[in-house]
């Protein structure tokens, strides 16, 4: 599995079109309100949306993301790095900003490839 | 040279600009300010960095908004300091009553034109993509027209720094950057006096 990591509008998903040669069809769009995982797909854009969704909908992202990787071992996850920054006042938010980080290690343990984008610009970080 | 540098706020970004763009003069060193006094907080704050320059032999263009006539009066063989593209975009984003949706493409032109006619600029701008906070949509359209004209800037630029807390990450440009003449401040710590 590849994780790409970064900031908001750094470039993560353009490199994965390019560096992986793939098409926009092939990504699947994560959103806030939706904690299931394509069951046709193997790269996952805004995962952290997927994580605020598990959140909400108080289901175990790492158990979900485990039965995901055992389908799809060579999938590319996409994640916004949400960490850094003044502490939100909501508790909610910051309950998610922490579920995230909880995930992330996790999952960058145990993966292939972590690269990180900064102002378009991919740094490997493993 | 050309450097982009960014990072969080108040972790001595300005500073570090302000050494790298003086430690590559050859002939004048101009500061391009790009912060339109609003308030007493803006005045202040621009008389914190007047007196920072001061004897470093900085010449002030200010430039608020159409970066691309920064040039003018200025020999571009000089050595630049733009700080920084943050400011610029707001200005051009709210210089009128509506907001303005070119700005970014507008900056990114801009700067590119007169990257094209000078040699060594250094160019600051602010890493503000990283946090958990749910941002409005006008917010979220200026993060996201400042990132276009960050990554417009760190690939124009040779070198890419981002300064984390005094410490200076390189991402592009590593060889060049250890290499250069600024072998005093490529060590990856620092500290701001």
């Amino acid at each position: 599995m590849k994780l790409i990591i970064g900031g908001a509008y750094q470039g993560k998903l353009t490199y994965v079109l390019e560096e992986y040669r793939v098409d926009q069809d092939e990504i699947y769009y994560a959103s806030k309100t939706c904690s299931e995982l394509p069951e046709d797909k193997k790269i996952v854009y805004h995962l952290e949306q997927w994580v605020m969704a598990c959140q909400q909908e108080r289901r175990d992202a790492l158990e979900l993301l485990k039965v995901y990787l055992q389908r799809f071992p060579d999938a590319v996850l996409i994640c916004e790095d949400v960490s850094c920054g003044v502490v939100p006042a909501d508790p909610m938010v910051r309950q998610w900003r922490e579920a995230v980080g909880r995930c992330m290690a996790v999952l960058s343990q145990g993966a292939d490839e972590v690269v990180r984008l900064f102002c378009g610009i991919p740094a490997q970080l493993k | 040279m050309k450097v982009f540098i960014s990072g969080g706020c108040k972790n001595g970004k300005s500073y570090y600009a302000q050494r790298l763009a003086k430690e590559q003069q050859k002939k004048d060193l101009y500061y391009v300010a790009t912060m339109r006094p609003g308030d007493e907080e803006d005045i202040e704050r621009i008389q914190r960095h007047i007196r920072e320059r001061e004897g470093w032999g900085f010449t002030t263009v200010e430039q608020y908004e159409d970066v691309d006539q920064m040039l003018q009066g200025c020999d571009p063989q000089g050595s630049f300091l733009l700080d920084s593209v943050t400011a610029l975009l707001a200005n051009e984003m709210f210089k009128g009553e509506e907001v303005n949706d070119a700005a970014g493409d507008k900056i990114c032109w801009d700067l590119l034109k007169v990257m094209e006619e000078i040699e060594d600029i250094v160019i600051v701008s602010d890493y503000i993509y990283s946090d958990s906070i749910v941002y409005d949509p006008l917010t979220e359209q200026y993060r996201r027209e400042l990132a276009q004209i960050d990554k417009a800037a760190a690939a124009g630029c040779d070198v890419v720094l981002e300064v984390v807390y005094s410490n200076v990450i390189v991402h592009k440009g590593g060889e060049l950057f250890e290499t250069n003449h600024w072998r005093s401040l490529s060590r990856k710590t620092y500290v701001c006096p």
